[in-house]
């Protein structure tokens, strides 16, 4: 009865659990898939803050470009000092101008005659820039990485982490500077010499490719430097000609530019030729050549562990010129090109997420974003680090959770309770229908036992009344005696029925409780015999019966003849006229075996197991038409077991035979 | 050869053509540059060090109407620190400065605490009730985002850069920038690079709890003003003041360039950052105030010269941008010195100006040395520094009849006398940060 409940419960539970972990999973994919597509989101993000760094660098190389052939312009031999040192004064990112010869040795600046600056920046670049191929690019010289390794190796003051990736970017410059160039050449007259555009101005508009518009203190002319080769030709063949140059840069002036700086610019020239002297474009087709720079790159290093960086690049001389960038004011531009907290607000990208851009030691530079939260306690979702030159800082996308996931998890959880509650109602009403149908079932069969005891009272009354009766008879009444032994063989029929039912219900509640005597298996055998006798007489049946147990064993003979009865009838009902019942009675031990032989019909030892069950009846010509409930055999085996036996169907030529074994300890005295 | 040299030397023959017939009606200049030296005849047959001092002064405006537009970053602290009291007080102050500029000027504010908010990007000042309204919306909380927060600022002043305008940014602060950079040095560096593109970052710090190296340097690099502000209630007239100096700049990147003559060796330059390059000396101020004198004092060494000689020590060249004419002008001096035996003639020559200004300065390097080695726990290092400080004082003084340089001993004794106490010192140090920037760059307030 237990079970029920039990399968219910397990009915509901089963799919509901696995409804449960389907939609867990069919979640947890979709969660992955939104944090997929988050991260990949917060990836881009980060992504354009790198690029936009970038872009930041190709602006700044531009701008530096045009400084290094503003330089070369004005170069005559040797670079004037005093333009370098004015280079650095008015450059607002340039801390600090170096120069390099064919061989890496320092040109600019030198100790001998340098000002407390440049001392300053010799000191702390000495190891860096006696690493020479620093400032080659990596397929011409050992493997940059060696370079940079080199370089820490022998300078512990400072470590060089510098090009492990130099960025190969000719192709790129040399558009940038062709460009330059021609934009250059229109715009020269254009300029604007009265109200020079703010250097930050000129970087932007170099970014726009917009004309380029150079400070005021700076001379506007310059072309591609004049030709390398003039170190070959001599030397006083080369100042002349660019004294005739120089002269004709003056004239050439005079028509374009305003009065009083050609007079100005002339004057000069004539008087002092040889730093002034620019051979221009115009004026000096043969010097025209374009020289590209061949090499550049950035260098990031360390100084005092902060991050430092340096632009140089290689002239058609195979010189370098190098620029020491100004740290603060290239961390200060980068930080101009991020959003500030309005900016945030109104775009709504970072609602309840922080970017903090990190610099190489992890403390924060900079950050932006709508997030309450103070950021110890939180893990970054993401991190990237930028590229080079900036490789050692990075950006972290801080935000405390994917938040829009919770609601469907929810919803989820509520069809999961309603189809629980919709089962388990189903359950409960298959259940309370399945006990009332039980409840009644069980009903019936107190009402058959309460039946069946009392019809047991009066057929003991009945029957001991017939046989007082037969007592009281003639020898010579031979008529009544034969109805009296008619009413004893049905009472006794009728009892052994009522014994059936009363096991029945007995043993399916599980009552039956053994009541060991001392007596003989014999004894049994015999007292049943001798109650089928006139039935077995009238069938034409003799039943033939070889005792071996005539010792006194532990039996329950109630129960004995009870199994006995039923073999037996089934005989006398299934058997009839088959003459010979062959009955054997062995003991081994303490099992007492029974073997019953009949020579009817026989039974079908495809159906040996299933007679034993309960309303079972082999359906064939014999049986049918003999009434019979289908419980007997069941009740045999079932009390034979309970017995410590069996009774099991043996295979015989004719007829059927059944052995039955029970437990029969043998009689203590 | 030097482009910039090149059109300075352009605009010398421009000048040269166009005063000479021109001389009597000639513009009027901004700017008056004086030379002078400390004692104007030296012993004769000895090497002396001796002081010249350079100044400049902007003139008096005829014209009153006339003035400067200026564009104005103002960059407000609003760290957690600033809550109450301070904030109103630095709000309130911010608007009525910003009250007081005209059409012409352009302003923005930016705050900042972890990170950065463009209150009011640069706009015209008309609209003063908008940007009040804007300002009057800071709420304090967070941390100290210093140098984002000057890097928005001069960003906004970008956005309308004209040399021909007072480029300025407006610090104040009342704690410890802790985010992003934070030390002295890369301040300095960034408000040296701003100072390049003619922006000055003056710098306020509110409180006892600011950096004042940080601030200092950050407002010297650029050639700003500093000012300490202890009380809160205080803030409005400092803003009144810096508005009142922003107002009357008269001439920007002033470049002054010095050239020993005659074997004379330039030794330091008192008080301002200069580069000393053999016998050249340069250095820059931002900006010149109408009205201020704005001075550097240089320590040379004159070899010995003979009796009756006379010589060249240094020749001065400036150049600088006109606001009023938009245009670049450029002054030319000298200082001579004459050599006698005469002790009389020594005494009696002595420029006691000049000389006071320059024993100002010395005196305030001793100053400067002693907070150094304070900072360092040399308690009596740095009074004996005060103490001989406050001796060269007491003698120059008493020499000079200077009651200016008496009082500025009896400054460094009660100096010496404050350096004991630990729980003043972080106030003390800020004061005295604060006059020895004020002395140096000669702020007017």
């Amino acid at each position: 009865m237990k079970k029920t409940p039990l399968l219910l419960i397990s009915l509901i539970l089963i799919p509901v659990l696995i409804l449960g972990w389907i939609s867990v999973q069919l979640e947890q994919n979709q969660q992955q898939l939104v944090k997929h597509q988050f991260q990949s989101l917060i990836q881009l993000q980060l992504e354009d803050v790198d690029d936009l760094f970038q872009s930041h660098f190709q602006r700044l190389e531009t701008a530096l470009q045009t400084e290094t052939n503003l330089l070369l312009a004005s170069k005559d031999q040797q670079y004037s000092t005093s333009s370098l040192r004015q280079l650095v004064k008015n450059s607002p990112y340039i801390e600090q101008v170096f120069i390099l010869d064919q061989q890496r040795d320092t040109l600019f600046p030198v100790i001998k005659n340098a000002t407390q600056q440049e001392l300053y920046f010799l000191q702390q670049t000495q190891t860096l820039l006696s690493t020479k191929n620093l400032f080659m690019q990596p397929q011409e010289s050992p493997p940059s990485i060696a370079a940079a390794n080199h370089a820490s190796a022998d300078g512990d003051s400072q470590p060089v982490s510098a090009n492990g990736k130099q960025e190969i970017r000719e192709t790129e410059q040399f558009k940038t500077t062709e460009r330059l160039n021609s934009k250059e050449s229109n715009n020269q007259l254009s300029a604007k010499r009265s109200s020079p555009a703010p250097y930050s101005a000129q970087l932007k508009q170099k970014a726009d490719s917009a004309p380029l518009t150079l400070s005021s203190n700076r001379i506007q002319q310059y072309s591609a430097e004049p030709e390398p080769s003039s170190e070959i030709a001599s030397s006083i063949a080369l100042s002349d000609i660019q004294e005739e140059s120089a002269k004709l840069t003056g004239s050439k002036l005079a028509h374009s530019d305003i009065q009083e700086s050609v007079s100005a610019d002339s004057i000069t020239v004539l008087s002092k030729p040889t730093p002034t002297s620019l051979p221009t474009r115009q004026s000096l087709p043969t010097l025209k050549k374009h020289k590209q720079p061949k090499d550049s790159g950035w260098i990031a290093w360390y100084n005092n562990t902060q991050l430092q960086h340096i632009y140089w690049q290689s002239t058609a001389d195979n010189e370098v010129i190098g620029f020491a960038i100004n740290s603060a004011r290239l961390l200060s531009d980068l930080i101009n090109l991020l959003p500030d907290q309005t900016e945030v607000n109104s775009n709504e990208q970072l609602t309840n997420a922080g970017i903090y851009l990190k610099n190489s030691r992890g403390d924060i530079s900079y950050e932006w974003g709508n997030i309450e939260l103070t950021p110890e306690n939180l893990k970054p979702i993401k991190t990237i680090n930028l590229s080079h030159p900036l490789s050692s800082w990075r950006l972290e996308y801080i935000s405390p959770s994917l938040s829009p996931t919770q609601d469907r998890w929810l919803e989820k959880l509520l069809v999961i309770l309603v189809t629980l509650t919709a089962l388990s109602l189903l359950g409960w009403l298959i259940y309370r229908e399945q006990t009332r149908e039980s409840r009644l079932a069980r009903q019936r069969v107190n009402f058959v036992n309460q039946v069946s005891h009392e019809l047991k009272t009066p057929l003991t009354n009945v029957r001991m009344y017939a046989e007082m009766l037969e007592n009281h008879l003639e020898e010579d009444q031979t008529k009544p005696k034969r109805y009296l032994s008619v009413i004893n063989n049905e009472s006794q029929r009728l009892s052994r029925l009522i014994d059936n039912v009363l096991s029945f219900s007995r043993l399916e509640r599980d009552s039956v409780e053994l009541s060991l005597q001392v007596s003989t298996v014999d004894a049994c055998i015999r007292n049943t015999l001798q109650a089928f006798a006139p039935a077995f007489t009238q069938r034409g049946l003799e039943p033939v019966f070889q005792s071996k147990c005539r010792s006194e064993v532990m039996i329950d003979p109630y129960c004995t003849e009870q199994i006995l009865n039923n073999l037996l009838s089934n005989i006398e009902k299934y058997a009839a006229n088959s003459g010979k019942i062959s009955i054997e009675c062995w003991q081994t031990h303490s099992t007492t075996f029974i073997r019953i032989h009949d020579n009817g019909p026989g039974i079908d030892m495809n159906v040996a197991n299933q007679i034993f069950n309960q309303f079972y009846r082999v359906s064939n010509k014999l049986t049918d038409g003999v009434t019979g409930t289908g419980i007997g055999l069941s009740i045999a085996r079932e009390l034979a077991r309970k017995h410590g036996g069996d009774l099991i169907l043996e295979s015989s030529q004719c007829g059927a035979c059944f052995l039955l074994s029970l437990h029969t300890p043998e009689a203590k005295e | 050869m030097n482009s910039h040299r090149l059109i300075k030397i352009k605009h010398l023959i421009v000048a040269a053509c166009l005063s000479i017939p021109l001389l009597p009606t000639a513009h009027a200049k901004q700017v008056d540059l004086d030379v002078n030296l400390a004692t104007p005849i030296m012993e004769a047959n000895k090497t002396h060090n001796a002081f010249i001092k350079i100044s400049l002064e902007g003139i008096k405006q005829e014209k009153l109407q006339e003035r400067i537009p200026a564009n104005i970053a103002i960059v407000l602290d609003k760290s957690g620190s600033m809550q109450g009291d301070k904030m109103y007080y630095a709000k309130e102050a911010a608007i009525m400065a910003i009250n007081r500029l005209d059409l012409n000027d352009i302003v923005s504010v930016v705050s900042y605490d972890s990170r950065v908010n463009v209150v009011v990007p640069a706009t015209k000042a008309s609209d003063s009730t908008r940007i009040a309204r804007a300002i009057n919306r800071i709420q304090a909380q967070g941390n100290t985002a210093l140098f984002a927060g000057v890097s928005k600022g001069a960003q906004e002043l970008r956005k309308f850069l004209d040399l021909n305008k007072v480029n300025r940014v407006i610090l104040l602060s009342d704690g410890l920038a802790n985010v992003g950079p934070s030390t002295p040095n890369e301040l300095g560096k960034l408000g040296l690079s701003l100072a390049k593109e003619g922006i000055s970052v003056t710098t306020i710090g509110l409180g006892l709890g600011y950096n004042e190296d940080l601030m200092t340097q950050l407002a010297g690099f650029s050639d700003g003003n500093h000012a300490f502000v202890e009380n809160a209630s205080s803030l409005a007239e400092i803003f009144q003041y810096e508005f009142g100096d922003v107002l009357s700049v008269v001439a920007q990147g002033v470049e002054i360039r010095i050239r020993c003559k005659n074997g004379v060796r330039p030794i330091r330059v008192l008080g301002r950052e200069a580069e000393i390059s053999g016998s050249t000396v340069n250095t820059r101020m931002n900006q010149l105030y109408s009205e201020q004198e704005k001075f550097i004092i240089l320590e040379v060494e004159v070899p010995a010269q003979e009796n009756q000689a006379s010589i060249d020590l240094v020749d001065v060249d400036i150049n600088y941008n006109d606001l009023f004419h938009k245009r670049t002008e450029r002054l030319n001096s000298t200082v001579a010195a004459n050599f006698t035996r005469s002790q009389q003639q020594i005494e009696e020559a002595i420029d006691t100006k000049t000389y006071e200004a320059a024993a100002e300065q010395v005196a305030n390097e001793y100053n400067r040395k002693a907070v150094e080695k304070r900072d360092q726990g040399d308690i009596q290092g740095a009074k004996t520094i005060l103490q001989e400080s406050a001796n060269y004082l007491d003698n120059l003084g008493q020499s000079l009849a200077s009651p200016k340089l008496i009082e500025q001993k009896e400054e460094a004794l009660q100096d010496a006398q404050e350096l004991d106490d630990e729980q003043e010192w972080t106030k003390k140090r800020k004061e005295l940060k604060e006059r020895q920037y004020k002395r140096a760059n000669q702020q007017s307030y």
